[in-house]
């Protein structure tokens, strides 16, 4: 069995006097598919950010791929930050660009690769996300919303991010839309080996994952496959089990 | 190294991936003397999208023998590039469709000016006073500074520039014609316009297109309230009656510089200065300036509403539309005020 990627030992996240995070520990395994959920203002954000080095910890350790992060040189953390793909909740492009020019940028900008593998590579992404060749000349303001996502992930997974880091990414999609890119998601766990981490308030979404941790009071409560989430002895994630769209969820597996 | 012969067999090995792109690339491209049999990936760790690119690439001829499932995933995966459908560049043809485009804008304009007119003049009742004086604080009174500003910088330049002209022919006394004149009737209702269009213009295209991508027009309408008459009636109405007066106000401004100026390089004392002030600048002269005014509030309020309404479901295409609005006021100030210089000139004015 594969390793941990990265693993969060009593972290603590403060905001001046506020305190998110009091010791907050979860472990994320290499090419799996993983999910933080929590309830509005638990600290998901918050826990993103650190994650992708944005916000430092007010205490505890991070490793990444077993390395204790406070420990490395400049440079060792900007090779970290490479090999991180982000998507953020409103999707991660710039917008005077077109959506093949944004794959095109971001691997120009990470790598000296070579115009030519830039763009095939910006094809053949494009095509791993299941989107028409068209895509390549539009910009991201003439997609629709699912179409957006997609070409969001493509950009994300433009230079074969070793994790990729989803914020609410089925937000404000239509079912259908949502629960394709779920499907996507998880294909591309499969068929690629990336590490995918989702924030996620879409209760359909959890049914894909492989591992969920839940966020409450600043604590993970719950670090386990989806199926035992009803078993877990815990107010927040009893009431959130015994959400209607919960039981239908399960009803329905 | 990447990569390696023995026996007429090439082993791969190591993280074929984006960082080492360039490394494996470079040992791919020497390896072309050498000849093998097959490719052997057994010690190949890792595979990403930019390995398989080169091995799909540089090895596509050879059979590769003993790649983990894993890896062979990602060899499928990045094999087949795609082509891009043909990007449509008929110079010819786009410049037909610009033109066309402009076209169409322009009956739209057209259109939605007449719609702006009746839809506003029958709901009328629908004008609140609230949303005047809104107006008269954000356009009116907030440009008062830069105008003040400019406009006695401009009667300070010209008066300043011409005065060692006329005194070499001694008219001093003529600085007054020419500046008074050339300000009320020419460069104040320019200066005023040209300022007006770039604040306000571009402030009610962002206001408009803002309430359009957040919807709130939609909302007034299942209301049954025009936004016509609510929202662009009062900004049309305060440009109207707004504009003269500011056109006055810099003429004076402008004026007092150059009294300023004249009394210390031409030596014209102030009273000296009204005095022919009184006797040549006429009502007439006053008018031809002012007059302007309401014609380039309209114009200066159509543009920038037109192209707040014009917005479309996305807020990107806010920044785009503020820029139009501001370039196509300014130059919808110049070219009446050209057209106002040909019929004044054709009357006789
Ligand atoms: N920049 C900040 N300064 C101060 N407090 C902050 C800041 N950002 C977040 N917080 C606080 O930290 C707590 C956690 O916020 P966070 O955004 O991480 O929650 P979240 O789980 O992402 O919530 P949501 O699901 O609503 O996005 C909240 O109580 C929030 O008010
Ligand atoms: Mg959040």
């Amino acid at each position: 069995m594969a390793g941990y990627i990265i693993q969060v030992k009593d972290l603590v996240s403060k905001y001046g006097q506020k305190v998110v995070h009091r010791g907050l520990n979860l472990g994320i395994k290499e090419g799996e598919l993983y999910a933080i959920v929590g309830g509005s203002g638990a600290g998901k954000s918050t826990l993103l950010k650190t994650l992708l080095l944005l916000k430092k910890a007010d205490g505890g350790k991070i490793l990444f791929k077993g390395k204790d992060i406070s420990n490395l040189s400049e440079k060792e953390i900007e090779d970290i930050k490479k090999r991180i793909g982000v998507m953020f909740q409103f999707s991660t492009m710039l917008s005077s660009l077109t959506v093949g020019q944004n794959i095109i940028y971001v691997i120009k900008k990470r790598y000296s690769i070579d115009y030519k593998t830039a763009l095939d590579m910006a094809k053949l992404k494009l095509k791993l996300v299941g989107l028409s060749m068209d895509t390549f000349y539009m910009y991201p303001s003439e997609l629709s919303g699912g179409m957006k996502k997609k070409a969001a992930l493509a950009v994300a997974m433009s230079t074969d991010p070793d994790i990729l880091f989803l914020d609410e990414p089925t937000s404000g999609l239509d079912p259908i839309s949502a629960e394709e890119f779920d499907k996507l998601v998880r294909t591309l766990v499969d068929t690629t080996g990336t590490t995918i981490v989702q924030i996620t308030h879409d209760l359909g979404s959890l049914m894909f994952v492989d591992t969920v941790a839940v966020i409450s009071k600043g604590l993970v409560v719950y670090e386990g496959n989806p199926q035992d989430l009803t078993n877990v002895n815990d107010d927040w994630i009893q009431s959130l089990t015994n959400t209607t769209r919960f039981r239908r969820l399960l009803d329905g597996k | 190294m990447f990569l390696y012969i023995e026996n007429n067999v090439l082993y791969l090995k190591g993280y074929w991936t984006v960082e080492n792109f360039k490394d494996i690339k470079k040992q791919l491209t020497d390896l072309k003397n050498n000849s093998f049999d097959y490719v052997d990936a057994s010690q190949l760790e890792k595979l990403d999208f930019y390995g398989g690119y080169l091995i799909n690439q540089y090895l596509k001829d050879f059979d590769i023998k003993n790649i983990q499932d894993k890896n062979m995933e990602i060899l499928r995966l990045s094999k087949d590039i795609p082509n891009l459908p043909p990007k449509k560049s008929n110079i010819f043809l786009e410049l037909i469709e610009g033109f066309y485009q402009k076209l169409t804008d322009y009956v739209a304009f057209v259109s939605f000016t007449g719609e702006v007119l009746i839809n506003s003049l029958r709901r009328v009742k629908d004008l609140e006073a609230r949303n005047l004086f809104k107006e008269l604080e954000e356009t009116a009174l907030k440009s008062l500074g830069i105008i003040t500003v400019l406009s006695f910088l401009i009667g300070v330049v010209i008066a300043y520039q011409s005065s060692a002209m006329l005194a070499t022919f001694g008219a001093n006394i003529f600085i007054v014609d020419l500046v008074s004149i050339s300000l009320a009737r020419e460069l104040s209702p320019l200066i005023v316009g040209i300022i007006v269009a770039g604040r306000s213009a571009s402030s009610f295209t962002a206001e408009i297109g803002l309430m359009k991508v957040s919807e709130e027009i939609d909302f007034l309408k299942t209301l049954g309230i025009s936004p016509y008459s609510t929202i662009v009636l009062p900004k049309l109405l305060t440009l109207i009656v707004w504009l003269p007066i500011l056109i006055t106000y810099s003429t004076i401004l402008g004026i007092l510089g150059a009294m300023i100026v004249s009394d210390i390089t031409l030596g014209i004392p102030p009273n000296q200065f009204f005095q022919r002030l009184a006797e040549t600048l006429s009502f007439d002269h006053y008018l031809a300036g002012v007059v302007k005014g309401p014609v380039f509030g309209i114009a200066i309020g159509l543009i920038g509403v037109y192209e707040g309404f014009k917005v479309q479901q996305k807020a990107e295409s806010i920044g785009f539309s503020v820029t139009k609005s501001v370039v196509r006021g300014i130059f919808a100030i110049i070219l009446i005020d050209a057209i106002f210089s040909v019929i004044y000139r054709w009357l006789d004015i």
